[in-house]
């Protein structure tokens, strides 16, 4: 199974993100797709034919990863979930069908 | 966007990888006003990529291979004299009031800029994109990403790995899955053991490099004892599954290097890893007008400098993977020659003892350069197995849903395509969020061999600012 790893790693502080209504727990210092992964969630978004895409280079280049994360003001900004690290109560969607050409 | 700080910086690097930081090390401790930009969290590169400063982890990068790598990670990083952008990506870089340059940045609180007077850029590489059926299938995965999931977050992220490739970077890979308490399902080479072998036959590099070849066999050992197969001379067919992987089919190659799709045979996994090689991010430097010149071997557009490490752009640096793939020791020795240079156009550091470190670093090059040549003569791919690769529908450009199919059928109309630019704005290929990196490289090559031009004649997708997405939000004042 996809698991974090425990016999010689100690992590930060346990916190929740949440994604589309679901509470994720996780670590303080995960990436979005750290933790997506480890709640065996592979399908980040969908491409212009519906089907499903996962992270790929996990280090920045692909964007494949691309998710929407809810911003102070309420809107939503679409952000690579292999950069960007997780806090607590953070609020993210990946049903986002891309629609524009 | 955040205006200029006042100053003007001395020297912006950018990449914290073995060459930034060996670069750091060298220029460090001289009232330099230094900057370091990296888009991940912390220092290190993909090489030394770290766990998250709030992780302990008591076993990180154990072995001697390391241990250099992570004495120079700790020095430099614990310098108080570095101003450090973490979280930050480049977006392009200007001339200001010349020879001043200005570098547009975004970090974590939106998007700023920097002035300064010189700049190295060691950006690193990541893995080759090789195309094959089901490539786009959540669960096929790079094996520099799988990798990186393991030693900085500290996750296997999956259950069963099949690593498919030619660079032994997998069997490493392979074996820290197995370590964190993964499965592999195969290894799979495409070159033949023979091949290998024939790479293998240049003793004074073996003897040299010995250190390298000892932990590699230890590595064999291990997957051999784990009951992991390794096998050579074979090629991944395609991934299968509907939403993610469950199974890849593997295909033995022939004498004539054609594969023979009859004699496949499956293998369970739910995750694929491939890893055929590696690509500079060149991105950067091309945008800022650097000279870039076609190297396949070396892993396509290469950035040509002087002794100095300096690029056709006058303050321009560059050092590492940038100036041809060839690993994390020759980018360190590299990131020391540019600071070395810098220091020396500065007018600083003339001395003897400046002469004589350039010497050593240079003997050291060349030994290292031998080792690399080696590695990439032992990994070759030829271009002709990637080709069969392909069925009609396979994607090419993943971001525009551009196909194999596509490719051959938009090139048809105009058998005058003869830039990847031209091509570009008739066909999309290449207009995504990755901007190319994905398929630029495989674009260039399929047009330089339709047109018989020299790919650089055919070039790259020309780089922009930004030369990575950004938001327009993100550029305005928060």
């Amino acid at each position: 199974m996809t698991h974090r790893m425990n016999n010689h790693t100690s992590r930060g502080r346990a916190i929740s993100i949440e994604l589309e209504g679901r509470p994720l727990s996780c670590f303080e210092g995960e990436t979005i797709a750290t933790v997506l992964i480890s709640h065996n969630i592979l399908t980040f978004r969908h491409d212009k034919s519906g089907k499903p895409r996962g992270p790929v280079c996990n280090m920045g280049v692909c964007y494949e990863c691309m998710v929407d994360v809810k911003q102070p003001n309420g809107d939503f900004a679409r952000r690579r979930a292999c950069m960007t690290l997780v806090a607590d109560a953070m609020s993210i969607r990946i049903n986002n069908v891309e629609k524009t050409r | 966007m955040i205006a200029d700080h006042d100053t003007v910086a001395d020297m912006v690097i950018v990449g914290a990888g073995p060459a930034g930081l060996a670069a750091i090390d060298t220029l460090g401790g001289q009232g330099l006003n230094i900057h370091v930009i990296d888009e991940q969290h912390r220092a290190g590169g993909q090489i030394y990529r770290q766990p998250p400063a709030t992780f302990r982890v008591s076993n990180w990068m154990d072995g001697p291979l390391y241990d250099e790598g992570k004495a120079l990670l700790r020095d430099v990083e614990s310098r108080t004299d570095i101003n450090w952008h973490f979280g930050t990506t480049v977006l392009g870089l200007f001339d200001a009031d010349d020879p001043v340059k200005q570098v547009w940045l975004n970090g974590p609180d939106g998007a700023y800029t920097l002035k300064t007077r010189a700049v190295l850029i060691a950006p690193g590489c990541y893995d080759l994109p090789v195309a094959f059926p089901g490539w786009t299938l959540p669960g096929v995965m790079s094996a520099g990403g799988v990798q990186a999931f393991v030693k900085s977050q500290q996750i296997v992220p999956g259950n069963r790995f099949l690593f498919a490739g030619a660079h032994p970077l997998q069997l490493i890979v392979a074996d820290q899955v197995l370590a964190a308490g993964g499965d592999v399902a195969a290894v799979v080479f495409s070159q033949s053991f023979r091949e290998v072998f024939k790479a293998l036959k240049h003793m004074s590099v073996l003897w040299r490099h010995q250190l390298k070849f000892r932990e590699t066999a230890k590595v064999l050992g291990r997957l051999r004892k784990a009951g992991i197969p390794v096998i050579f001379n074979h090629s991944i067919l395609n991934a299968e599954g509907q939403d993610a992987v469950t199974g890849a089919r593997v295909v033995p190659i022939g004498e004539d290097g054609v594969i023979d799709s009859a004699r496949a045979r499956t293998f369970d996994c739910d995750r694929v890893a491939i890893c055929y090689g590696f690509l500079p991010n060149s991105e950067l430097v091309r945008q800022a007008g650097a000279h870039a010149e076609w190297d396949r071997q070396a892993g396509g557009w290469i950035i040509p400098h002087d002794r100095d490490m300096c690029s056709s752009v006058p303050d321009i640096y560059v050092a590492g993977e940038i100036t041809g793939v060839a690993g994390a020791e020759v980018a360190a020795e590299e990131g020391r020659l540019a600071a070395l240079g810098y220091l020396s156009r500065m007018g600083k550091n003339t001395g003897d003892s400046s002469i004589i470190q350039r010497r050593d670093i240079e003997s050291r090059l060349k030994s290292l350069r031998g080792f690399a040549d080696l590695l990439r003569q032992l990994s070759h791919v030829p271009q002709s197995l990637l080709d069969q690769l392909l069925s009609a529908d396979t994607l090419i450009c993943r971001c525009e849903g551009r196909t194999a199919a596509d490719l051959e059928t938009d090139l048809a109309p105009s058998p005058h395509f003869n830039t990847a630019d031209g091509f570009k704005l008739a066909s999309r290929f290449g207009m995504g969020l990755c901007q190319g990196r994905f398929c630029s490289h495989r674009v260039t090559q399929k047009l330089a061999q339709q047109s018989g031009l020299d790919e650089n004649k055919v070039g790259g997708f020309s780089t922009r600012v930004p030369v990575k997405p950004v938001l327009i939000g993100d550029l305005l004042p928060k």
